[in-house]
């Protein structure tokens, strides 16, 4: 699923950043409804995607790639319900968004790196 | 995009956040109110949360279809509304005060069933949400500027 009309870095770059950006907004989501009875947190599931990771990074010659499926959001069930049903945990949802917010921040400085790069071609090294 | 819909998310959640600070001040205040408009003392309000889905926008890579989160199943995000629930009218505490104006024929008052200290522990609770709320859209507003640096690069 790689977007057409981009080289293979600035694709995956960009797939990392929709990731983190859905990530943070899940977590905006469960703070949001951080008193809402019976909510249940979310959070993104790579389950899938660490078999598929694991099996390429078993193959020689593979250099990994571009998630093949979407992570499906679901809710969190390792969290104790308090006693209106509600999981949220502020304290992780806080950690899970600096995670985020980090993630993201790193796609975009590497992106930015990225762009300079072909701009510095473009302009012949000038 | 995912970020623009944080402020959506964020924002409902600040709103439900006020609003649960507004009826807990609106307790407070009227915690001996004996006369209201509608006749009676004053109800005790509550308000009651709910999950609500928030549309994400159409965005150019969904319509592009490349986007990893273009299929609305798992894209539907979670918000949130607020309702405001009014006590049943005939729960009050009645106290024996004889002298009282509003005092029936055997001398008790109906005054409202608010606990100040229930409404106390709302207000700093719905505070500490509301502050959550405020960190996650600041978080939202900084990736969102970092994404508009791309182009100075």
């Amino acid at each position: 699923m790689e977007a057409p009309g981009l080289d293979r870095i600035t694709s995956l770059l960009t797939q990392f950043l929709d990731v983190h950006s859905r990530r943070a907004q899940i977590v905006a989501g469960n703070l949001a409804n951080a008193d809402t009875p019976g909510f249940q947190a979310q959070e993104l599931d790579f389950s899938a995607y660490l078999q598929q990771a694991t099996d390429e990074a078993l193959t020689p010659g593979s250099t990994g790639g571009a998630l093949e499926q979407t992570p499906q959001v679901v809710a969190q069930t390792n969290r104790v319900s308090g006693l209106d049903g509600n999981n949220v945990d502020t304290g992780q949802e806080m950690a899970a968004l600096s995670n985020a917010g980090m993630n993201y921040l790193t796609g975009t400085t590497m992106l930015q790196s990225r762009i300079r790069t072909l701009r510095m071609a473009i302009r012949e090294g000038r | 995009m995912s970020l623009f819909t944080i402020f959506k998310i964020s924002s409902q959640g600040m709103t439900v956040q006020r609003e649960r600070l507004e009826t807990a001040a609106a307790n407070l205040a009227n915690a001996q109110s004996t006369r209201t408009s509608e006749g009676g003392p004053y109800r005790r309000r509550d308000v009651v949360l709910e999950t609500t889905a928030v549309q994400a926008e159409n965005t150019f890579s969904d319509a592009a279809s490349t986007s990893l989160f273009a299929d609305t199943q798992s894209g539907a995000a979670q918000g949130v509304r607020v309702g405001t629930e009014m006590a049943p009218p005939d729960q009050f505490i009645r106290r024996f005060e004889p002298g009282h104006p509003d005092a029936d024929a055997d001398g008790y008052v109906k005054l409202p069933d608010v606990d100040p200290l229930e409404e106390t522990v709302n207000m700093i609770s719905a505070a500490r949400s509301f502050e959550a709320n405020a960190t996650a859209f600041n978080t939202a507003k900084e990736l969102a500027r970092a994404t508009l640096k791309l182009g100075e690069a």
